[in-house]
């Protein structure tokens, strides 16, 4: 086995990459490169007041924009030592979970699901099957819409402070809002169906070790610590002495280790660690033919799937919870903030995975340090692993090009959020 | 008779103006002055539209005779309605926060429309002047900073946080001074919270420069 290919650019992802396969002396080596331009985030915050951060950093990212508002929440609550009221915990939750059910659902409908139905784009599907396409949006919107209701928008969400949030919403719209979501829950279901029926490739990664947030109330998306497979529970700060980031020459993207090994986040991580038992019932029936555990990276779409439909699902019980709540007892949705110095890592479930957000506030409340480590910079050396798994078991056959761009779409990349390392060399003439 | 606006035939009626005429035939034309029973000065020159001939004439006055042909947005056309929209904002004084055409300004949609800044977010600003973000002791850029965004963070309940960057006229800037003077929000905070979004940007410079004068 000898030669290599080029797939650019890597279609039907959020951002700009290419993935390069190369075999020599029968070893194959897969480089992903993520084109995107550094972002500087991580500097951009630095001196900045703690109270502006979360408003920053949310745009690092258009799709999961309320991912990072609240990873960067939580770590600068950790840091300035400031307890939230149940009820802001519980909004969070769901917001964060509306947020997860958008993103998957419009990833598996538009994203992925042509490959597997020999089209050739969301273009060429709207054109196919006008009703299919018709409902996903339909869907989609109905979930902006819901998660608009909590935090203001869905991008960038202007209700979310440290603290909580800036205004309370009305107990007949959070009703509303979980009524209608719960008339939704077919409607996912049904795209979902489709999701598990297609057929996927199968392949391992060995040596993969699965990450994901650990702690919250059943199969949630906020949590208070990280579960890494083969090690255990990690405390958020915790962090800094497992897993190893580096910048690599070939991509604007960091790689990060654990123990040296490759790590994989995202739904098929979660899945795994949380298990099917506290999925809502609809998921639950979605996932009863599943074995857990999945090791083949394809599963992640499976996964996607029935997470869709679990959010749906739960994120109506919250709603409707919080409704009660709110008529009986009022809610209490804001907690008074207050500068000082410390130290804190936030981690969150973001649709793609493990976020971890890490701020060190100084006097006066600046920020004098910043590490955001993104689901895709965690997942983009497993892909370069399975990159070259697949290549080995097909190498030769005419569609190894299509299955390789297949196999990055099923990690649903995001490569604006992912790029963070350059590696500046100043030569001294 | 007939006229032709925009490729589409259109049944006139003697003495029609050319707007009439569109408007029957469902194209927009946008207008300010002209206010239909009442007034026809013909003097915003918003509505201005291009004759085959090249000549431009103001829709609301002028009037269709058979054959006309009309194109009303050419890049011609377009350029020219922005040049109009410009000088009316030049001289415009931007007090959105006590006018009281706040929250359905047609020269904010206008302006949307064809890609012109000037109006800043406070022309679209739910809160009535007295519980103005401003007046409760926060520091908001509504007075500063381009509209567009139908006010998304202060309908949240928090300020404006001039993500959509400043507006760099300096006669906006002038009242916005004067607006935080009055509310007394020192001019280094309004600033500081723009640099959150705005500070490597030419803008900042020209408005450090334009309230550094003043502070």
């Amino acid at each position: 086995m000898k030669g290599g290919l080029v797939i650019y650019p890597v279609t039907r992802i959020v951002g700009h990459a290419e993935l390069r396969v190369t075999f020599s002396g029968g070893v194959p080596r897969a480089e992903f490169r993520v084109l995107n331009d550094p972002r500087f985030f991580e500097r951009i915050v630095l001196g900045k007041d703690f109270r502006q951060v979360p408003w920053i950093v949310s745009r690092i990212c258009g799709p999961c924009s309320l991912s990072h508002t609240l990873c960067s929440i939580f770590a600068l609550e950790a840091a300035i030592g400031v307890e939230v009221p149940e009820h802001v915990l519980m909004a969070r939750e769901a917001a964060a979970e509306l947020e997860v059910a958008e993103n998957h659902l419009v990833h598996l409908a538009l994203l992925a699901a042509p490959d597997y139905l020999g089209l050739r784009g969301p273009l060429e599907l709207a054109r196919e099957r006008p009703e299919f396409v018709k409902r996903v949006l339909r869907l989609r919107s109905a979930l902006a819409e819901a998660a608009g209701g909590l935090v203001g928008r869905l991008t960038h969400p202007s209700a979310c402070v440290i603290g909580g949030f800036t205004k309370e919403p009305l107990p007949e719209r959070l009703e509303k809002a979980a009524r209608k979501l719960a008339r939704l829950i077919p409607e996912a279901e049904a795209v979902a169906r489709l999701a598990m029926e297609l057929s996927y490739l199968s392949l391992n990664v060995s040596g993969e070790r699965l990450l994901a947030v650990a702690g919250g109330d059943g199969y949630s998306f906020t949590g208070s610590s990280l579960l890494l497979e083969g090690h255990g529970i990690l405390k958020p700060l915790e962090y800094t002495h497992v897993l190893r980031e580096e910048a690599v020459r070939h991509s604007t993207c960091s790689r990060v280790t654990a123990l040296g090994d490759p790590i994989y986040v995202g739904a098929r991580a979660r899945l795994n660690a949380r298990g099917v038992e506290h999925l809502a019932d609809t998921a639950r029936g979605l996932a009863s033919n599943l074995k857990l555990p999945l090791r083949n990276p394809f599963d992640n779409l499976k996964a996607k799937a029935i997470e869709m439909v679990h959010c749906v699902e739960r994120a109506s019980h919250i709603l409707s919870a919080l409704a009660d709540e709110a008529r009986q007892r009022g809610l209490k949705l804001r907690t008074g903030v207050e500068a000082r110095a410390g130290e804190g890592v936030g981690v969150k479930e973001a649709p793609r995975g493990v976020l971890i957000h890490h701020y060190v506030v100084g006097e006066g409340g600046l920020v004098e340090h910043a590490n955001i480590i993104t689901p895709t910079t965690i997942n983009s050396y497993h892909l370069e692993k399975a990159s070259e798994a697949l290549a080995s078991a097909r190498w030769g056959t005419s569609s190894l090009r299509d299955e390789l761009a297949r196999l990055v779409r099923a990690y649903d990349p995001c490569l604006g959020c992912a790029t963070h390392a350059v590696r500046i060399t100043v030569e001294v003439v | 008779m007939r006229v032709v606006i925009d490729g589409i035939e259109v049944e006139a009626r003697e003495g029609e103006t050319i707007h009439e005429a569109a408007r029957r035939a469902g194209i927009k034309i946008p207008t300010l002055c002209h206010i239909p029973g009442l007034f026809r000065e013909a003097t915003c020159r918003i509505c201005l539209v291009e004759l085959k001939n090249g000549r431009l004439v103001p829709a609301c006055a002028f009037p269709v005779s058979d054959g006309l042909e009309v194109r009303t947005a050419t890049p011609r056309v377009l350029k020219t309605r922005r040049m109009v929209l410009e000088f009316l904002l030049a001289a415009h004084r931007i007090k959105c926060w006590s006018c009281p055409r706040k929250g359905a300004c047609l020269l904010l949609r206008l302006c949307k429309e064809l890609g012109v800044e000037g109006i800043p977010v406070c022309a679209e600003c739910p809160l009535p002047e007295e519980e103005c973000m401003l007046a409760q002791g926060e520091v908001c850029l509504g007075p500063i900073t381009v509209a567009g965004c139908d006010a998304a963070c202060i309908r949240e309940g928090r300020p404006c946080t001039g993500c959509r960057g400043p507006v760099t006229r300096r006669d906006v800037l002038e009242e916005a001074v004067a607006t935080y003077r009055r509310h007394g929000v020192p001019l280094s905070k309004v600033l500081e919270a723009l640099s959150t979004f705005c500070s490597s940007s030419r803008a900042y410079e020209e408005v450090r420069r334009l309230l550094g004068d003043r502070a």
